[in-house]
């Protein structure tokens, strides 16, 4: 019979402790662990596998071996009463850890999710359901996590197989892991390590798990488990995203967001990654305060109120931390000592446990030396650096963003969509709401001061610059910048030029550009209206075996650019930039280096469709990417010629969706377009545009 | 305790005392004897027994097939009692009593006690023979195919629908009494071989806790006994006897009480409520299908209000473009926010349930049109709710009714609001965190010891009954028994057996 007695099985044990693990560190260590190793993270995080499973079976078997009941019995078998002061500042640590891990957690809760709340509110609901769920004992604890963690965890791997597909496991290599100087191994090993932070409870639960001759089995499927998770994470977000990981905050919710789920229902596969992390958080804040009461109980402290009071101190510390100290660098203190414990205390038993004479006689003071070093050591690892960004709620929905400047301030006409009489999306009414500012960013937002709605992006899907807009490579990179720090734009953005100044935007907000009968549905459609009133479309870009292609590209109205852009082509996309002959100069552009043409244009007419076909072949001596500056942060242009500089703007990748390439058309291109157009307006004829780039590179 | 006496008018008035005022019941001395001089009294309740079996088992059989082995006795003659005993009683089921207080019972019970002159015990003779509908056909739980009989307010035709289809020496009926006012009759029936001890001994001592004045109905008895602090039904309720067979045939025990025409299966579990009678008549694909539909419509009962909530209010980015538009545009306008007017309407919808059930069938049916198109559609042209939440409410409730069990269906239409007010004000923070509030909840729910979420949490090696939950496999494939039943009766079929079956 399955009654209560106060212990949790292998399934429930393993579980728990993933949950305990898993937590926010999953969000995070992409990024930071790919910033210290680039695309060697994963071994780190094998190597720190190996080592808690070093670790951890060190403790199962002097604990085994010890016939001692729980972790207090333990310690104080070997430590004396020194173990009295281990264990409560283990307790500490488990609160400070905690308090940390709510503190991050709401912010970002605030950030991502619940603009409209302040901290307190959310910590203090947070909090009372944590207690709600703590007083309940460890078989509740063990139950919870056996329940959730399968249908939280199916979800995630049918999402990692989904992106399976896009990703290119070229990408991590070659590992670098051999060239990398020592600060960086020792970083990233410590990041890598800190990723099993909480992994450390597994020393006051393990007496609760129901078979102490299976604890062995089970942490080794613990830390297996989670290895093969985060390396998972590791190595797909890394091959996606390589270079453009170092300005993601998180890779893991883009790499959701990048997939495409059939019929493309759901547009923010993210609240998943959302659904996994506040769960797991749930569990990671309870265990700290679970396991120090379990510590407290096992000192002898059957205080009924001991929960309550840990509760309440998190909570009161918590928001203590988010009023007055600075985050990162608590996170630092906290997980640092986290490792600490983890790493000295099985340690410290081994050197106890062992009968060499020399350890017998000092052993005490072995022990404390090697926490102090370890200590002193473990403080010098780095945490991420969190960006503040902001998320707006509200139903106001901006459909299409005009970009343009004027006396050197930057003006942004934003096209709501007018829901009030909403019939269809064909035919709604749009109105638009003009922001000045000094950069792009202020410009949005003093959007607040010209209207109260509260705006919402996500359904932004085409942004239109003003041609000498984008000329300007400094307001381009400061529009760019801006749409990449901000989460809540759209990940499937169109971006398009236009000629159209701020004031014509505004004269024709309400009559050609409501009037659009057609919402465009493919690149052509786009295309065909974007001819009509004067915008520029910026298309796709594909790119095998050294050969670039563009399938459906488009000129520019006035003939004098070509526009491409890749928009989901990832694969590709990272293709060319492994091709790359340095590898510092990744994912930050494209850059053809001189080149020579070859254009072949055919046309032909069916029933009132015109089929334009061209294909241009490019010679360039070299492919090359602008790269950011490490000194200073600015994209360096150094590489390129000046010749090119005027005729060739690189884009700036923004996300995974939208890098651009600019191109002077041919003089001849321009002449044969131009009469296209010219006849197929005059008889209101469809064009159906099909244009193939190829661009080469020339035989050395 | 009160004890008959040897005088006989003593015990008598003792007794037409304690029914003073009682006008149903009927009491009516009879003399028997040589000289017509041994006074015999006999006490039932008129209609609360069956006046066919008074009569030829207690009156036949005293005053004409024993009249000549009594019309040589005299008064005061030991035999007298032995002949009536043995040979004027025509029936088996009588048994001797001298306390006063049980022969009260027994004809407040249907008895009839007969009291015979110079003897300090009474006869209780089984009368039982109340009005009552006979064995009806099942109501609530239909299946298409399978037995129809359902258990009735007869206490005994329900412990007989069990035994007729249990022909086995193990199957045990304790019988107690309850109430101490109603004494209601209540049976334990379990599998000697099967049960675990420890939980019918919790069972037998949480029944002799119950301190009630009245129980009308096992109702009660769950909510007292079993159904503490959560809102979920923690006793499995049916009014078919081929499920409480099942049950037993599991090691479960089944209560049987008398004017209730269900009985309470113990212990149970969550997985319990989403299976249905008729998921083991039809083809196991087909009810593997069904139950998968049970459960997305459970889902969608509890969580759908609080998705659509978290969708309109916080996060309308989540799903695609032309679908937001149409929902954010069709409550354009509604002059109160999406929770407000969610509850409302919902609110209209409990009501109309609620006033549907006291009404009858023809006007029910009536009142359903009516609410549809008042609550519906008028309210949507008038502007006071908006289609979409219109057809979220009505998914909904039509979810709530594929639930097989009304207890849980009940449950978890009650838990929507916990759901609902969350979202509705903490968008998906707060819905998640009311997700892990009731997980946490249920998770700490048992039912004697079975964890209530069991085989979703708990299994062991030991215990993994994964076969007949979301999933039923055919039934040569379920070769043990569940949780419930005592170690070493674990199985319920031999492998062989499967052989026999693919040959």
């Amino acid at each position: 019979m399955n009654t209560t007695n106060n212990k949790i099985t292998l399934k429930q044990y393993v579980f728990l402790l993933v949950l305990d693990v898993f937590s926010t560190t999953f969000l995070i260590l992409p990024k930071v662990l790919y910033e210290s190793s680039e695309n060697s993270g994963f071994i780190f995080i094998i190597i720190s596998s190996v080592i808690t499973l070093l670790l951890s079976t060190i403790y199962v078997q002097i604990f085994l071996r010890s016939n001692c009941q729980t972790f207090s019995d333990l310690l104080y078998k070997y430590l004396g009463k020194l173990s009295t002061i281990i264990i409560f500042l283990f307790i500490i640590k488990n609160v400070l850890f905690v308090m940390y891990l709510l503190t991050y957690f709401i912010t970002l809760v605030e950030v991502i999710l619940l603009s409209k709340y302040n901290f307190i509110i959310l910590s203090t609901i947070f909090m009372v359901s944590i207690y709600f769920f703590t007083i309940r004992g460890i078989e509740i604890r063990g139950r919870l996590a056996e329940v959730t963690f399968p249908i939280l965890f199916i979800f995630l791997v049918l999402f990692f197989v989904i992106a399976s597909q896009d990703i290119s496991l070229r990408n991590i290599l070659p590992i670098t892991i051999l060239e990398m100087d020592k600060p960086s191994i020792t970083k990233s090993m410590l990041i890598s390590q800190i990723a099993f932070s909480g992994f450390e409870y597994s020393f006051v639960l393990a007496p609760y798990f129901i078979s102490h001759k299976k604890m062995q089995r089970a942490n080794f499927f613990a830390i297996s488990l989670l290895m093969l998770l985060f390396v998972t994470i590791q190595v797909f977000t890394t091959s996606l995203f390589n270079k453009q990981m170092l300005i993601e905050e998180y890779p893991v919710l883009l790499l959701l967001n990048s997939i495409s789920l059939p019929l493309d229902f759901i547009e923010r596969q993210d609240a998943l990654v959302f659904t996994v992390w506040i769960i797991s958080s749930f569990f990671t804040v309870s265990s700290g305060i679970f396991y120090s009461n379990l510590l407290l109980v096992e000192q002898g402290i059957k205080n009924k109120s001991n929960l309550y009071l840990l509760n309440i101190s998190v909570l009161v510390g918590s928001i203590l931390i988010h009023s007055f100290f600075d985050i990162d660098r608590f996170a630092k203190f906290v997980f640092s000592f986290n490792v600490l414990f983890f790493v000295s205390i099985p340690i410290i038993l081994l050197i106890l446990y062992l009968p060499n004479k020399f350890f017998t006689s000092h052993k005490r003071a072995v022990s404390l030396l090697l926490v102090f070093a370890l200590s002193t050591t473990l403080t010098s690892c780095v945490s991420s650096d969190k960006n503040n960004t902001s998320f707006s709620n509200g139903v106001g929905f901006v459909e299409k963003i005009y970009v343009d400047y004027k006396d050197d301030n930057v003006v942004l006409t934003l096209n709501v969509i007018d829901l009030s009489n909403y019939t269809d999306m064909n035919n709604s009414e749009r109105r638009n709401i003009v922001s000045e500012g000094k950069t792009v960013l202020q410009a949005v937002k003093n959007v607040n001061l010209y209207t109260n709605e509260k705006l919402e992006f996500m359904h932004t899907r085409e942004i239109y610059v003003n041609q000498n807009f984008y000329k300007e490579k400094k307001h381009m990179t400061d529009l760019l910048l801006t749409i990449n720090s901000h989460n809540e734009i759209s990940r499937k953005i169109s971006l398009f030029t236009t000629k159209l100044k701020y004031s014509d935007i505004e004269r024709l907000s309400k009559s050609e550009v409501i009037n659009r009968t057609n919402y465009p549905k493919t690149i052509s459609d786009v295309f065909y209206q974007s001819v009509n009133y004067g915008e520029t479309l910026i298309s796709n870009l594909t790119i095998k075996n050294d050969v670039l292609s563009v399938d459906d590209a488009t000129f520019f109205v006035d003939y004098e650019y070509l526009g491409i852009v890749n928009s989901n082509k990832t694969k590709s996309y990272n293709y060319l930039t492994l091709q790359s002959q340095e590898n510092e100069y990744l994912s930050d552009g494209i850059v053809i280096k001189d080149y020579k043409t070859k254009e072949k244009f055919t046309k032909s007419k069916y029933e009132d469709v015109i089929y334009y076909n061209l294909d241009i072949t490019m010679y360039v001596d070299d492919f090359k990417a602008e790269y950011k500056n490490k000194d200073n942060g600015d994209n360096n242009y150094s590489n390129l010629s000046d010749s090119l500089k005027n005729e060739l703007l690189m884009g700036y990748d923004y996300f995974n969706s939208v890098s651009y390439l600019i191109l002077n058309i041919p003089e001849k291109l321009k002449k044969e377009d131009y009469s296209l157009y010219k006849e197929a307006y005059a008889n209101n004829i469809t064009i159906r545009p099909k244009i193939n780039i190829k661009i080469k590179k020339i035989a050395k | 305790m009160q004890k008959l006496e040897l005088n006989f008018e003593q015990n008598v008035n003792t007794i037409k005392n304690y029914f003073s005022d009682c006008g149903d019941l009927v009491e009516k001395e009879l003399l028997v004897g040589k000289n017509l001089d041994i006074r015999l009294h006999i006490f039932y309740f008129d209609l609360l027994t069956d006046r066919t079996l008074i009569e030829k088992s207690i009156l036949d059989g005293i005053m004409i097939s024993t009249k000549e082995a009594l019309c040589f006795l005299e008064k005061d003659d030991p035999e007298v009692y032995n002949k009536i005993k043995y040979q004027g009683i025509l029936t088996a089921d009588y048994k001797e009593d001298d306390d006063i207080q049980n022969l009260l019972n027994a004809v407040l019970g249907g008895d009839t006690v007969l009291l015979i002159e110079g003897v300090d015990k009474g006869l209780v003779i089984a009368t039982k023979g109340f009005p009552n509908r006979g064995i009806p056909t099942v109501e609530n739980e239909i299946v298409i195919e399978g037995a129809r009989d359902s258990f009735s307010e007869v206490f005994r035709f329900n412990t007989v629908l069990i035994r007729r289809r249990i022909r086995d020496t193990n199957l045990k009926t304790l019988q107690t009494t309850v109430g101490k006012r109603s004494k209601t009759d209540i049976a334990i029936m379990y599998m000697d071989n099967l049960v675990q001890k420890d939980t019918l001994t919790e069972l037998l001592d949480r029944l002799n806790s119950v301190d009630i004045d009245t129980v009308f109905d096992l109702n009660y008895l769950s909510e007292i006994a079993f159904n503490r602090g959560t809102i979920f039904p923690m006793t499995q309720k049916t009014e078919r006897p081929d499920k409480a067979c099942s049950a037993i045939l599991e090691g479960r025990i089944v209560l049987v009480m008398d004017n209730t025409p269900i009985v309470l299966i113990l212990p149970t579990i969550f997985d319990v409520f989403m299976q249905s009678a008729q998921d083991y008549y039809d083809n196991y694909l087909v009810a593997s299908f069904v139950r998968v539909l049970r459960y997305t419509a459970l889902f969608i009962t509890l969580l759908l209000p609080a998705i659509y909530l978290c969708v309109t209010i916080y996060h309308p980015s989540m799903i695609s473009r032309e679908l937001i538009y149409r929902i954010i545009s069709s409550r354009k306008e509604v002059p109160y926010p999406p929770l407000i007017e969610f509850l409302l309407m919902d609110f209209a919808f409990e009501l109309l349930k609620e006033a549907s059930l006291r009404l009858p069938v023809r006007i029910g049916s009536t009142l359903g049109i009516v609410g549809g198109l008042i609550v519906g559609q008028s309210s949507v042209e008038a502007g006071l709710v908006s289609p979409i939440v219109v057809i979220i409410v009505a998914l909904s409730a039509i979810a709530s009714f594929a639930v097989p069990n009304i207890a849980l269906s009940n449950s978890i239409r009650m838990l929507k609001y916990l759901f609902i007010i969350f979202s509705g004000i903490l968008g998906f923070f707060g819905f998640i965190i009311s997700l892990l509030l009731t997980m946490t909840h249920l998770v700490s729910l048992s039912s004697f010891g079975v964890p209530y979420l069991y085989p979703f949490v708990g299994t062991t090696r030991e215990y993994t009954e994964f076969n007949d939950t979301i999933l039923r496999m055919p039934h040569n494939k379920m070769l043990k028994r569940p949780i419930f039943t005592k170690n070493g009766q674990k199985t319920r079929q031999k492998e062989h057996a499967i052989e026999h079956d693919k040959q």
